[in-house]
């Protein structure tokens, strides 16, 4: 594997992997190319990752790179900010969001903030990457998408990669960027394959992406709910609607350009989410178009989000409770066609 | 002053075409004149007034498609000639008038005819858009003066239907948002009822109490589409901008959006150069298809239809014609098909629930016995027209209303009145029909009760078989307004009423 993987991103033939090679691919690649680069979470070394993304990392790169810690998020999340404030360019995995509640003290009230508070005299280059979403039978205390709350703090920068290309080369740009920035996994995504291209060697972590053009409708979403919308855009392809699907990679702050630019086309926004609908990102997406593009809409704003409850563990509840591409097919459609 | 509205024709009927005006602005008026020709998917309707006065005012022109409600003339009182136009604006000064709108010359004369140029607003009829609130249509602008330099608020008196006709001076809704008022905007500051939608959109919320309370003679509202009771006319934001850049009188546009909201496509549909109007073209084979899809697929969809049948004896009731005819000719004789609508609305009378419509989750008894007459028309399609009070008509009458109705039915002549007044409908199928006939009812109606053709049949009188002429009705009843032992009471009534002939 080592092999093939050494030719990604060298513009040579295209490789066909998943979402989970190419965030190891990416872990691996910033690694070498940077003695300041490190990755520190739970068993992220000798487990290999609970999403097996670090798997075999730790003993091509040792553990001075690939750092195991112990259970404590606000401890290894807080070392993380100081390792970056003190001039490394830590790499944080958290197994899933819901985790990540333990170290909100650390990412809010001091990684988010110190850079502004300090003056800009500290920087915190800061990378954490979290898992999210549900799917994967993990229940309510796994499966939740709370990216839409990081998305609200001011200081951080939030990302949703949904492709491979993003998957493999968001993390490069997050380091580069003196802020920090979270970066959201979807869970259904790892087992993803696609095709990367050999011709693409980084992506900007400021814009959103219209991953496929049409002209009656605006389907706006992001991370694991691209796929579900891209499929509701191809049934109704059938029925001749043309529903243009964009996908915000960048959840803050978020691209309004793009996303005005797409109204103002389609005048029927779609809005498509994992997390719920109160207080949400949908909500602030929604406002938005309707605070700057009131005037370009032929039709309500509409969502379709998870149902309003702790994520339900038994599979058939658990897939009924997330947006399904028929669910977002019938709200495109009742906006295109009328009734 | 009275307004002249677009009538509802038909219960599935939005919208009518004005191919004709057969008065003008001077024209004395009485109730029942003829005085328009609309077009409808039912052919060209002449359009009766039900007002007296003297048209002061032709609104809607020839060729333009407007809602139902729609003011398409208006009338003074007998005996003035016209009215005094109202100004165009609210005075310069600021100051709102109350009252009366001044006499004599108005500023800036009588209103055009027909439609304004485009870009002037004509008196009353702002160029653009659905007045958004419930604003006074009479003639008289609002009186409780708000204090100066109170922002212009939309708060529309409590309980006032959403839309109405605009009251003089109101600004067209869905303005270009330019920021600068077109003419007969108010300027800035003066205190008016109602706002613009685009400015209401970022006008501080109005205190609830104390809505402007307009002056007496009290407001007569307009509802644009009286089905759909009284909900405010529903217009995208972009729809609404668009109509505004381009001058498009939204009232004249049908929408086929969510919850048939006026979308940008219904902009642009109205935009399209409209065809000159076909003057009495009679009807569109095409669109009649589509509206008899429109009200059957909606009464299978919707009502619970029960069916009644009854086979009823009429050697007695035959006899009874033939001694009648005798000393007839061929024109004047009277046909099978009157006996059994008088006998039929004899019975009706007898039984009211069956007799109206079904409205908004209740019955609504009709205001008479007026059958509607199904005529099938030489080029395809159906028109019921109505028999208006056919249980109080005679014999002789009823035959030559029968006989009126289907030479103006398949001449398109029918009268608006005789397309929207039937408050149940009968068909039958003649002599070349079949002998069953289980009639769909024709919403909002609650019955209709079908004819089979005249046959021959064994019967047994008196104990004994002999041939005897029968006849096949079926009633097919509404069962959410009424039980099949109404409707069987009915049926029993109409062959009561074939037997006892002299009543007929």
């Amino acid at each position: 594997m080592s092999a093939a993987v050494s030719a990604t991103g060298d513009g040579a033939t295209p490789l066909r992997m998943t979402y989970r090679e190419a965030c190891k691919q990416a872990i691996r690649a910033a690694i070498l190319a940077d003695p300041r680069v490190f990755l520190m979470g739970e068993d992220v070394g000798r487990y290999g990752g609970c999403y097996a993304v670090t798997k075999g990392l730790v003993e091509e790169l040792g553990e001075d790179r690939i750092r195991d810690t112990p259970l404590a998020e606000g401890g290894f999340v807080g070392a993380g900010i100081g390792a970056a404030i003190a001039g490394m360019r830590p790499i944080v995995e958290i197994m899933t969001v819901n985790f990540s509640l333990l170290a909100l003290d650390q990412i809010i009230n001091n990684a988010a903030t110190i850079p502004h508070m300090s003056g800009g005299q500290f920087a915190v280059p800061l990378v954490i990457r979290m898992a999210t979403g549900a799917g994967r039978q993990l229940a309510a205390q796994h499966s939740h998408s709370l990216e839409g709350w990081y998305a609200h703090i001011p200081g951080l920068r939030i990302l949703a990669p949904a492709t491979i290309e993003d998957a493999r080369f968001m993390l490069q740009a997050a380091l580069d960027d003196p802020n920090p920035v979270l970066i959201f996994e979807h869970v259904m995504l790892y087992n993803r394959e696609d095709v990367l291209d050999p011709g693409i060697t980084k992506v900007d972590i400021a814009s959103a992406n219209i991953r496929r053009p049409g002209r009656d409708v605006s389907l706006i979403t992001y991370g694991g709910s691209l796929f579900k919308t891209l499929d509701a855009a191809a049934a109704l392809q059938q029925e001749g609607i043309e529903a243009e699907v964009i996908d915000l990679r960048v959840l803050r702050p978020l691209d309004m350009t793009t996303i005005l630019g797409s109204v103002a086309r389609t005048r029927r926004v779609v809005i498509v989410d994992e997390g719920w609908k109160s207080g949400s990102l949908s909500a602030e997406i929604a406002a938005r178009i309707g605070e700057d593009a009131f005037f370009e809409l032929d039709a309500p704003i509409r969502r379709v989000c998870s149902r309003e409850v702790p994520i339900p563990y038994p599979a058939h509840l658990e897939q009924a409770a997330l947006p399904q591409s028929p669910a977002i097919a019938a709200m495109a459609r009742e906006l295109v066609r009328g009734q | 002053m009275t307004d002249f509205l677009m009538p509802s024709l038909g219960a599935d009927m939005e919208a009518g075409t004005l191919v004709e005006w057969l008065i003008k602005p001077g024209d004395t008026v009485k109730r029942g004149d003829v005085v328009a020709v609309v077009e409808t998917q039912k052919g060209a309707i002449e359009i009766e007034i039900f007002n007296t006065g003297v048209v002061s005012e032709i609104v809607v022109p020839v060729g333009a498609l407007v809602p139902i409600g729609t003011v398409l003339a208006r009338l003074g009182d007998a005996g003035v000639s016209s009215e005094p136009t109202r100004p165009t604006g609210m005075p310069a000064n600021g100051t709102p008038s109350t009252g009366t709108p001044p006499t004599g010359t108005p500023p800036t004369g009588m209103p055009p005819v027909g439609m304004p140029p485009s870009g002037i607003p004509s008196t009353g009829m702002p160029p653009v858009g659905i007045p958004s609130t419930g604003m006074p249509s009479t003639g008289t602008p609002p009186t409780g003066t708000p204090p100066a330099g109170t922002p212009p608020t939309g708060t529309p008196p409590t309980g006032t239907p959403p839309t109405g006709t605009p009251p003089t001076g109101m600004p067209p809704v869905g303005m270009p948002s330019t920021g600068t008022p077109p003419a007969g905007m108010p300027p800035t500051g003066v205190p008016v009822t109602g706002v613009p939608l685009t400015e209401a959109a970022g006008a501080q919320p109005a205190p609830p109490a104390k809505p402007p309370q307009p002056a007496a003679p009290p407001p007569t509202f307009v509802p644009v589409r009286p089905s759909t009771g009284a909900a405010r006319p529903r217009i995208s934001p972009v729809a609404r901008r668009i109509a505004g850049e381009r001058g498009i009188d939204l009232r004249g546009v049908t929408g086929t959006g969510p919850g048939g909201a006026i979308v940008l496509a219904d902009i642009e549909a109205a935009r399209a150069p409209t065809a000159p109007p076909r003057r009495r073209t009679g009807f569109d084979p095409a669109a009649m298809r589509q509206a008899i899809a429109a009200a059957m697929g909606r009464s299978k969809r919707e009502i619970p239809h029960y069916y009644l049948t009854q086979t009823v004896e009429i050697s007695a009731a035959l006899a009874r014609l033939q001694s009648l005819n005798s000393e007839r000719s061929p024109p004047e004789r009277i046909l099978p098909a009157a006996l059994f609508l008088r006998a039929i609305a004899m019975a009706m009378a007898a039984t009211p629930e069956l007799n109206g419509f079904w409205e908004d989750g209740r019955f609504r008894a009709g205001d008479g016995v007026h059958v509607g007459w199904a005529i099938a028309l030489r080029g395809g399609g159906l028109v019921a027209p109505a028999i208006r009070d056919a249980d109080r008509l005679s014999l002789d009458e009823v035959m030559a209303v029968m006989r009126d109705l289907v030479q103006r039915a398949r001449a398109s002549g029918l009268r608006s009145s005789e397309l929207s007044d039937a408050t149940v409908t009968v068909t039958s199928l003649g002599e070349r029909g079949a002998e069953t006939v289980l009639p769909i009812i024709y919403p909002p109606q609650v019955a209709m009760i079908g004819i089979g053709r005249i046959v021959t049949r064994p019967w047994v009188v008196d104990g004994t078989i002999a041939p005897c002429p029968i006849v096949t009705l079926t009633l097919a009843g509404d069962h959410r307004a009424s039980d099949g032992h109404r409707g069987g009471l009915l049926l029993a009534g109409i062959d009561r009423n074939l037997q006892e002939t002299d009543k007929l």
